[in-house]
């Protein structure tokens, strides 16, 4: 095999990451660089890289998931809903798994079999992800009694190595998504279709199927996000999650898509986006920054990461068939 | 012999026949649902929705999406209310939320027209800087001062000859969209760019300066909308218009079942259906989970009848130029 090297550009996500390490730890001094603060950005990136996972997935086949967010807060709120109702905690995070499932399934359905576009699609789908998850207890927050005693509470307490649990568990998830990425047929035909869907289609893939399992897995992650947060911060079931996480899991995968393959979204490039955003966020609330300036510096990253992919991209057409307008 | 229900007038007879239904349903379930003053009530909510919506369908109609408009209209409308609270005349107000909307817009329709980012994810990302821009005035908490005073709430509030001022905005703005998109030449240059960007380029159509044009438009009807719901609940929100994004797709896509492609009229008609829904669930006391619910599955069920050709096969995905 070809051995390839490194160009300056793929690496430059991990100098961002580097320069904010450095810019923070001037600006706050030692308290920055405390291993109680750089384990708390740890379990906030493995968090939020889990929940968006799959979506990496979806947006590398050429499709589109807007609805993680509300399907993680429905996942959350059967959770939560089901443990107060005294049912078995194992079934509780089967049960509430599957409702992603039946999400993804929808979208898949609708995506697949009836050729709708995965945009409009995914909105449909999130707002009845949202209202059902508003319906399970009239819209309120749902405190779960009795969660410490759950084995899963315990599993997420525990610190292998002195990393939180959920690091540890996005860790080994995601190098097994990246063995699947990269070493079996899936992941090349994810790839695959979103360069030239007709010629997948044409050279006999199952399509379908291939885009059926990224719908349905990015949900599945999606829910499954969602029960980490709740087992691992809120510790209750939570009908909103929507707005905050919306732009944050975009913003990982996006920045995700610097790394490595250039233009292409992939696993490894989300987790480290999903670090860089957890940094960005931690120094950001040390110095006491508003919601404001993290949502201008969140966007202002998303654009910028979208930008140098659509440039290299670009470069990528050969010169004669490019006309004036594009 | 000229028939009656032809294939084009079809759709159009059922959804007239599916709005009755529902209207007769919430008619029969609220017995004050079509008294005079609900039907002001349901006027004032159709005309802020149908003014973004309509907004909408010139970047659905060049096969664009714009995430944006819900968010940045969040910025023009806590915009208009805390340049009332310094003091600023309402009309200068309105106007400088109307040009805070233009600029939005601009932002986006360069980085898509001019610059070629990807619509989805720019537009998510231009919308979030604004939106957190519009916690800058107030870092999200309530501006009150002055906007009673100043009677900025006649935005949404004053009458003439009964029928307040939003909907006479809105009927001029549905008119002028109506002959800018369907009856002009420039507006044939919108769906030329959404059926085929290179087509249209080497027919002479400035794809860019269209592209900008929808963004533009839709970045203006947006921040619209956001004064009048501000000036409707009469302080500034910076939430204000976090909750319209669905019914504007919404809208956008029951008009294209009906008319099978993207139009002035059919986002009215559509933006009609989905404020008829969301307000007959509020009188008769359901939360608004609910109406989500519904308006979710209506959407579906919107898109799946776009896709039905009523001659026969299927119609195109996005709606083309043809008539």
């Amino acid at each position: 095999m070809k051995k390839r090297s490194f160009s300056l550009m793929e690496l430059s996500l991990v100098g961002v990451l580097a320069l904010m390490f450095i810019v923070f730890s001037i600006l706050n001094g030692s308290a920055f660089y405390q291993s109680y603060n750089l384990l708390n950005i740890f379990k906030s990136a493995g968090s939020m890289a889990l929940m968006v996972l799959g979506l990496t997935w979806v947006i590398g086949a050429g499709e589109m998931d807007c609805s993680f967010p509300e399907v993680a807060s429905c996942a959350s709120m059967i959770f939560a809903w089901m443990l107060n109702q005294r049912y078995d905690p194992t079934l509780c995070l089967v049960v509430s798994l599957l409702s992603g499932v039946i999400f993804g399934l929808l979208t898949s359905l609708l995506v697949v079999r009836f050729h709708f576009h995965s945009l409009i699609t995914t909105i449909a789908v999130s707002t009845i992800a949202g209202a059902v998850a508003n319906i399970i207890y009239k819209g309120s927050v749902l405190s779960i009694k009795g969660l410490n005693s759950t084995w899963m509470y315990k599993f997420f307490s525990k610190s292998p190595l002195g990393l939180p649990m959920v690091f540890v568990v996005a860790l080994v998830l995601f190098a097994l998504a990246l063995l699947v990425q990269e070493k079996t047929r899936f992941g090349q035909y994810l790839y695959a279709l979103s360069e030239n869907p007709q010629a997948v289609k044409e050279s006999g893939v199952k399509n379908g199927l291939v885009r059926t399992c990224v719908f349905v897995f990015s949900a599945f992650m999606a829910a499954f996000g969602g029960i980490i947060y709740v087992l691992t911060v809120y510790k209750s079931g939570q009908p909103s999650m929507g707005t905050s996480f919306f732009l944050n899991g975009f913003t990982c995968v996006f920045l995700g898509a610097m790394v490595l393959k250039l233009g292409k979204t992939q696993v490894v490039g989300t987790f480290i986006g999903a670090l860089v955003l957890a940094a960005l966020t931690s120094g950001l609330t040390m110095q006491g920054a508003g919601f404001a300036v993290g949502q201008v510096i969140k966007g202002l990253l998303l654009i910028m990461g979208v930008a140098v992919v659509t440039v290299y991209r670009r470069r990528t057409i050969p010169r004669g068939r490019k006309m004036k307008y594009e | 012999m000229k028939r009656l229900l032809t294939p084009q007038r079809l759709p159009v007879a059922l959804f007239a026949l599916l709005f009755i239904a529902v209207l007769v349903t919430f008619q029969l379930l609220q017995p004050s649902f079509l008294s005079l003053d609900n039907i002001i009530n349901i006027a004032k909510s159709v005309s802020s929705t149908v003014i973004a919506a309509v907004g909408l369908t010139f970047v659905i109609t060049i096969s664009r999406s714009d995430i944006s408009f819900y968010m940045t209209a969040c910025f023009s409308g806590v915009l208009m209310a805390w340049l009332v609270s310094k003091g600023w005349h309402p009309v200068l107000a309105v106007a400088a939320g109307l040009a805070s909307g233009l600029a939005w817009g601009g932002i986006s329709g360069v980085a898509v027209g001019r610059f070629k980012l990807p619509d989805i994810i720019t537009t998510i990302a231009i919308g979030s800087i604004g939106f957190g821009m519009g916690y800058i005035f107030s870092d999200g908490a309530f501006i009150m001062e002055n906007f009673i005073e100043s009677k900025a709430h006649y935005l949404s509030e004053l009458r003439i000859l009964d029928v307040p001022l939003p909907v006479y905005i809105m009927l001029v703005v549905v008119v002028v969209c109506y002959f800018l998109l369907e009856r002009s030449k420039f507006g044939r240059g919108f769906y030329a760019v959404g059926a085929t960007e290179k087509t249209a380029y080497l027919s002479g159509v400035n794809v860019n300066r269209i592209i900008i044009t929808a963004y533009v438009i839709c970045g203006v009807l947006a921040a619209l909308a956001a004064m009048i719901m501000t000036a409707r609940q009469g302080y500034g929100n910076v939430k204000i218009t976090m909750s319209i994004l669905m019914p504007c797709f919404t809208a956008v896509y029951i008009g294209m079942s009906v008319f099978k492609r993207p139009c002035v009229t059919g986002t009215f008609l559509g933006a009609l259906l989905v404020t008829v829904i969301s307000t007959g669930f509020t009188s008769i006391n359901i939360p608004f989970y609910w109406s989500n619910l519904v308006t979710g599955f209506v959407l579906i069920a919107a898109i799946m009848l776009s896709k039905v050709n009523f001659q026969g096969g299927r119609a195109r995905a996005t709606g083309g130029a043809a008539k």
